[in-house]
């Protein structure tokens, strides 16, 4: 079976790596479908690896660093051509 | 070939029914049903829109009830009781119930503020006798809750070792396993109407008829709607609550506040509104403003988190504040309960209500608490 047709794409950099993407899908999608992520973002009460989960803003598991920004739900952002993205895999300690 | 006669289907029978399955209903249930009596529980089918499902939690008898020193004094109970009911509904329903008995704080701006709080402790503490709580200030306040950044206007708080937090889903969530596994049924249908038939009730439901011999209401506002057959105006009104939800932050306030309040999740619900507006649930952004303006006062960093969510929510509020427990007048087999505080209550609702559903006396503490107060014979 062939390829669909390439669609546009835009590039984006999730954590220093560069990535060719569909244009038009969120950040989320990528991060799982394309960067192959794994674990995403770390809760800040217990410390345990999250990830994209309900992909519909309502779970807020699905947290990143978009160009700058900390704790977006990157399941409600679309990918942008040179977005910078970061997975937050630590959290800031509270002293 | 038969002719089908148009009937009302025949009535499923039962011993006792309580309508309601939000925390006091399920509180109740639960208490009936491990002293070995049959029970049904009816709860409307939505499940989101009650005072059980959008409250944050707190156990909770400082500060208030100076003028009903009996309504505090059950408050105290209760707390006291309540690590014995979190350890049993854990084991028996097998449902982890997050909890802290750490105690409570309210945090006072300025110095009017806390000699305000201050006046009414000492008039609560003479009220009750036993009051393990005190003013504290600034620099005590600091070390309770040390990851907390206050703003420089808080002076200091009220303070109770007696209070604390439950995560109220996974209360009500034990409650109704444990009722089920102690022989409860739960039917999910909204209830039309209740009849009195006979010496019992007749519950008309989406579902049928469903008869009983004793009856409970515990359906919070909608009891006013499910006790016309007894009494036209319950003296219970919604009072309309509008709180903001931070998004999470590491935890740091493992001793609740009062008004701004991290959950066992990480997030930080912020509200301290009452307002009477009938069953008006929208949220008016002028309104949580002024939440949000105070919290930000309190704990500065809050104004730099993102807000995630708003809701609203109606407290169940008898009229004179204080709990209804109650035979409805003329019926000695219909109970009713309408309180404010189904979670701080929870551990003497389980523990004591059940008995007075089955005809004996309220405690003591509590034999001020029902409708005769309101000028009802019952």
């Amino acid at each position: 079976m062939k390829d669909a047709p390439a669609a546009g794409s835009v590039t984006i950099t999730v954590d220093d790596r560069e990535l060719q993407v569909p244009e038009g899908i969120t950040v989320a999608a990528a991060v799982l479908g394309h960067a192959h992520a794994g674990r995403t973002y770390i809760h800040p009460v217990d410390n345990s690896p999250r990830a994209p989960y309900c992909l519909m803003g309502v779970c807020f598991e699905c947290l990143m660093e978009i160009n700058g920004e900390p704790d977006v739900q990157s399941c409600l952002i679309s990918v942008e051509e040179g977005m910078i993205i970061k997975r937050q895999l630590q959290h800031e300690e509270v002293n | 070939m038969f002719i089908k006669k148009i009937m009302q289907p025949k009535p499923t029978e039962h011993e006792i029914i309580v309508a309601g399955g939000g925390i006091s209903g399920a509180a109740v249930a639960y208490g009936l049903a491990k002293k070995g009596h049959k029970v049904t529980m009816i709860d409307a089918p939505t499940e989101t829109n009650k005072a059980s499902r959008t409250n944050v939690g707190l156990l909770w008898c400082q500060s208030k009830f100076a003028h009903l020193p009996d309504y505090a004094k059950w408050g105290f109970h209760s707390c006291r009781l309540f690590p014995e009911l979190t350890k049993e509904l854990e084991e028996v329903s097998g449902v982890e119930i997050p909890v802290n008995y750490t105690g409570g704080l309210i945090a006072c701006l300025g110095d009017d503020e806390f000699n305000t709080r201050q006046d009414y402790i000492g008039k609560l503490k003479e009220e009750l006798g036993e009051y393990n709580g005190s003013m504290i200030d600034r620099a005590e306040l600091e070390r309770k809750l040390p990851k907390v950044p206050f703003g420089p206007e808080v002076t200091g708080a009220a303070w109770c070792e007696e209070d604390g937090i439950v995560e109220p889903l996974a209360l009500l969530r034990a409650y109704l396993v444990g009722f089920e596994r102690a022989g409860g049924i739960i039917k999910n249908t909204l209830i039309h109407d209740v009849q009195p038939v006979g010496g019992g009730y007749r519950v008309i439901t989406e579902d049928g008829p469903m008869d009983c011999e004793r009856l409970v209401l515990a359906a919070g506002l909608a009891n006013r709607r499910l006790a016309q057959f007894a009494i036209a105006d319950l003296p219970v009104s919604a009072d309309k609550g509008q709180v903001l939800l931070v998004e999470r932050m590491p935890y740091v306030m493992p001793i609740p506040m009062l008004g701004v309040t991290q959950t066992f999740g990480g997030t930080i619900i912020i509200g301290f509104r009452h307002e009477f507006v009938g069953h008006d649930t929208r949220i008016i952004p002028e309104d949580i403003a002024t939440e949000g303006k105070w919290a930000i006062r309190v704990w500065p960093e809050l104004g730099r988190q993102r807000l995630i969510r708003a809701w609203s929510g109606l407290r169940v509020m008898p009229d004179d504040k204080q709990a209804i427990y109650s035979k409805l007048p003329g019926h000695p087999n219909a109970t009713i309960i309408n309180t404010h505080s189904a979670v701080t209550l929870a551990a003497v609702h389980t523990r004591y209500i059940p008995d007075f559903i089955i005809n004996e006396d309220l405690p003591e503490l509590a034999q001020g608490m029902t409708l005769k107060r309101f000028g009802y014979t019952c």
